[in-house]
């Protein structure tokens, strides 16, 4: 198989195998996060895009197994450093969370206990994994609220007090406190405005070269993810449909639905029409047989809404689910618009 | 103590005094809105139903008619309702002349209020800890199918609960004593003996007013803490890897309690009208038994005088709950 | 939609969940017993006298009888659509005066706002039994009518509480909004746009503010404040107290009543358990 292979190569930090994760919904189950695989080596970034919709956080939350009812996790594995999670005893997993994998939430606004001050959030984190006098921990607290560049002063405070980029740092600092190998960084700037998202983003950057942690990066915005990852993988409906390195990525991507991300960044330089992608993605409930892009991809052909297809390598480190390959090596030019632009 | 709190304080401690001031007020209004002397028309009652035969009726009708009299315009006699409040004179018992009505509070008020302060006490507390564990995924069965139980007890007005608490255990088992707060043949000493004596006779009134309200308790908690479970404080607790205890009373109940306490307040006046009650079921010696015994009795100023205080300590009780919750939630320090 | 159909959508969404049903089938066979069970028994047993007192449930007295020969039966026949019918009264006229007041402070605010408010809220403080005492205490004659009159006085604040919060959550909404810019009149918006989202918010009301009535009624009746004339589930209590019942082991006179207040209780909690979920379908999701 591609993934033990990868392991055996690359000394990965973590494999995720085949995992899936279903919403129990009143119409059946919902596929949310379908076959998905990839691995991370110590140090490397990986950015996760998709959109609403996608399963990106479904699967943020299952990397912890923190999936909560009406989510399921019904397969796969997330093998962290040789242990897999999914299999681990609560103990076992209790003690992993944090020192080993931790979350940096979507959204720290409301992640954040309110009648607890903020020192006493982050010394029951340290607690439950360490053993530390009083004084050490509250030396610890101030040493970790300066890396993310906040006045140890805060810890005293209550998080209704602080403004939405020092709680988005705060729980940085409780997320790197134990020095995790892996960081799972779910949306960290979705509700910040775009000056502080760089300045998150980059205390983000800073911690992790100096922890020499992992990252999962995921969220929605390309630009931004591209500008921080090493590797990019773009999801939909549930799963992966492409991944490699960043440059290759946003230079010349492979699947149709990359493209048109990319297509859909504004550019600074040159002024053009916004382009968007027509269409809304498909209902994870009962999803048709098929390629799950193929409504929506300008590019589908008889094969695409009769066969799903699988991720396959294309290249040194990249690989990409779509029926144009490996017949192709690069992206034909966008056909005559015969096609349906939306969903059925 | 910050300004803003200071501030706080002493707009609530404001509204208690309004409030007061309107019950008082709407205590005083009512009997004279409607027909007839009220004095007359008490003394009246108590002639016909023939109760008070020693008492010189003419000699209490000629001294408050001097006081309260209707030749009097009604600001006067308002007016004089305070002085005597300010004065602690509630006025007089018919029933048992000359005691005053303060005496007769006096020696109720010890009781009801112990009454109430622990029943409240454990039926919050063991309701509120029930409906946690109720919403919390973890709980056995055992305790989970105590729900329809619960449900069954919160329909069942406590008073009426006392009841049949009575009929098992005084009645059918005979192991508590079915009414009173103390032996009568027994003289009041502070001795190991007597304060055996009364607590043995506050088992059932305490229990009837538990078991009655610790449902409501346990299934209001229950939904605050399914919502609060929702939240993302809570995933991010768990994704820091605390024990399962520590998410579930410092990041779960502590932020459920909330609205808890809240609902305590509101709920406080018929908590407070349903113990009243039990205790004329029991024949307990406080404030309820008093306020029935004057009803029966037409003992009109001890009624007055009751339903004054009752009105007066539901206020204060109030007044404290509004203290406690800003020190159970920060974001209202401010 | 049709109704019809929303029922059905109610049901496969498991909205209307079994608590509900169960609720309204509890307060549907209560409602059955006041309304066929006259039929079934002579009246003329209720009155004093009419048959042996004491006697314990036999094929003859399906429930016994009390010490004054009156038969349980006839008396919880008669009894229940009277406690009912004051719990009614009460909860209509005090839902209908809760969601007066709660419109116009809600929809009015200012003056109007603060001078409803502050009365309500002090009501809300003063133990409901001390002012119902007062009141009763005062009343020559009690009738049923006159202590629902009474307890829905005072039966009032919650709904008004509640609607306010809700019309003034309401009115920001966006489609108030462009029926503003639109150029409804005040009073158009209120009845077109804010009345119709009530309509839960009133329901649950209603239930809430049956439920306590009955409560202060069958208090005050133990009191012995109630319409003494009548027959009223509360009443029989009231006499099975008067002569020592339960010292005396005459659990069929307390009983019975008991049992069926505690019903009609059960079935409004569920009911209004099982409403909540109908109304606010993300609670129909187990945690």
């Amino acid at each position: 198989m591609i993934v033990e292979a990868q392991q055996a190569a690359t000394d990965a930090i973590l494999v995720v195998d085949n995992l899936n994760v279903h919403y129990d919904t009143s119409s059946g189950p919902a596929k949310a996060v379908s076959d998905v695989s990839f691995s991370l080596k110590p140090g490397e970034r990986l950015g996760l895009i998709g959109e609403s919709g996608s399963g990106k956080t479904t699967m943020a939350t299952a990397l912890m197994r923190l999936t909560r009812a009406p989510g399921r996790i019904v397969g796969g594995s997330v093998m962290l450093d040789g242990r897999d999670i999914l299999k681990m005893s609560i103990k076992e997993l209790r003690a992993t969370r944090l020192r080993d994998i931790a979350l940096i939430p979507q959204g720290a606004m409301s992640s954040l206990n309110p009648v607890m001050r903020l020192e006493d959030q982050i010394i029951d984190a340290i607690a439950a994994h360490v053993q530390m006098s009083r004084e050490a921990m509250t030396a610890r607290v101030a040493e970790l609220l300066t890396r993310v560049g906040l006045d140890p002063a805060v810890a005293r405070r209550y998080p209704h007090e602080l403004s939405g980029g020092m709680k988005q740092r705060a729980a940085m600092a409780i997320a790197t406190s134990l020095s995790p190998k892996v960081i799972v960084a779910d949306e960290p700037t979705s509700a910040l405005d775009v000056v502080v998202q760089r300045q998150v983003m980059q205390t983000l950057g800073k911690l992790q070269g100096g922890l020499g942690a992992a990252v999962v990066l995921i969220g929605h915005d390309m630009g931004l993810i591209a500008q921080f990852a090493n590797t990019v993988g773009v999801m939909y409906a549930g799963k992966i449909v492409e991944i490699g390195p960043v440059k290759q990525m946003i230079e010349a991507p492979r699947h149709p639905y990359t493209k048109l991300l990319v297509d859909s960044l504004p550019g600074i330089d040159q002024k053009r029409a916004l382009t968007g992608i027509p269409g809304l993605p498909p209902r994870l409930v009962d999803m048709p047989d098929g390629c799950s892009f193929s409504p929506r991809c300008p590019y589908a052909f008889d094969r695409c809404r009769r066969e799903t297809p699988l991720l396959q390598p294309i290249g040194p480190e990249q690989r990409v689910a779509c029926h144009l390959y490996p017949d192709n090596l690069a992206l034909p030019p966008r056909p005559a618009t015969t096609h349906q632009e939306h969903a059925p | 103590m910050s300004r803003e709190l200071l501030s706080y304080f002493a707009k609530r401690f404001g509204q208690l005094l309004l409030i007061v001031f309107i019950a008082v007020s709407v205590n005083f209004l009512i009997p004279r809105l409607l027909p007839g002397d009220p004095v007359q028309t008490a003394i009246a009652k108590l002639q016909v139903s023939g109760a008070q035969q020693s008492v010189d009726v003419q000699a209490i009708t000629n001294a408050y008619r001097a006081k309260y009299g209707l030749d009097q315009p009604m600001l006067a006699q308002y007016i004089n309702y305070w002085r005597d409040l300010f004065h602690l004179d509630l006025g007089v018992s018919f029933a048992d002349f000359p005691e005053t009505v303060t005496t007769k509070l006096m020696n109720a008020l010890p009781w009801s209020l112990s009454l109430l302060a622990v029943a409240t006490l454990i039926a919050f507390t063991v309701g509120s800890v029930l409906g946690a564990l109720l919403a919390w995924p973890g709980t056995g069965r055992g305790i989970r199918a105590l729900v329809p139980g619960l449900m069954i007890l919160t329909s069942i007005p406590f008073y009426l609960l006392a009841i049949i608490l009575v009929y098992l255990f005084a009645v059918v088992w005979k192991i508590l004593p079915p009414a009173g707060g103390m032996d009568t043949t027994r003289i009041a000493r502070l001795d190991a003996g007597t304060v055996l004596d009364v607590l043995r006779h506050a088992l059932l009134p305490l229990l009837a007013i538990v078991l009655g309200n610790v449902g409501f308790w346990a299934l209001g908690m229950r939904s605050q803490m399914v919502s609060v479970l929702g939240e993302d404080y809570i995933t991010f607790a768990e994704a820091k890897g605390l024990s399962a205890w520590r998410v579930f009373f410092w990041y779960g109940m502590r932020n459920a309690m909330l609205s808890q306490v809240t609902a305590l307040a509101l709920a406080m006046g018929s908590v407070l009208s349903g113990a009243v009650l039990v205790e004329v079921i029991f024949n307990y010696p406080g404030l309820g038994s008093l306020l029935y015994a004057a009803i029966r009795g037409q003992d009109y100023f001890v009624i007055q005088g009751v339903v004054l205080m009752l009105i007066v300590a539901l206020a204060v009780l109030l007044f404290v709950v509004d203290l406690i919750y800003p020190l159970l939630d920060p974001r209202i320090r401010r | 939609m049709s109704a019809f159909a929303n029922l059905r959508r109610g049901l496969a969404e498991r909205r209307i969940s079994g608590t509900l049903i169960l609720g309204l089938s509890i307060l549907l066979l209560i409602v059955l017993i006041s309304v066929i069970g006259p039929l079934f028994v002579d009246a003329h047993n209720a009155t004093v006298g009419a048959v042996t007192p004491r006697r314990p449930p036999s094929a003859q007295f399906f429930l016994g009888t009390d010490s004054q020969g009156r038969d349980m039966l006839t008396l919880l026949i008669y009894g229940t659509p009277n406690t009912l019918k004051m719990g009614l009264i009460a909860g209509f006229i005090g839902v209908g005066l809760g969601l007066v007041f709660g419109l116009l402070a809600g929809n009015f605010g200012g003056i109007v706002d603060a001078v409803i408010r502050i009365i309500a809220d002090a009501l809300l403080t003063v133990p409901a039994i001390a002012i119902l005492v007062i009141i009763a205490g005062n009343v020559d004659r009690m009738t049923t009518n006159i202590m629902a009159l009474v307890v829905a006085s005072l039966s009032w604040m919650f709904t008004t509480r509640t609607i306010r919060a809700q019309v003034l959550t309401i009115r920001e909404r966006s489609y108030v909004e462009v029926a503003r810019v639109n150029g409804e009149g005040a009073l158009e918006i209120l009845f077109r746009e804010i009345m119709p989202n009530l309509l839960p918010f009133i329901v649950a009301s209603f239930v809430g503010t049956v439920g306590s009535a009955i409560l202060a009624v069958i208090g005050l009746e133990a009191l012995g404040l109630g319409a003494i004339e009548e027959t009223t589930l509360g009443n029989t209590i009231y006499w099975s107290q008067q002569s020592a019942a339960v010292l005396r082991g005459y659990w069929w006179w307390w009983g019975p009543p008991i049992v069926v207040i505690a019903l009609i209780f059960l079935g409004l909690f569920l009911t209004s358990v099982g409403f909540d979920r109908f109304a606010n379908p993300k609670l129909s999701r187990r945690a």
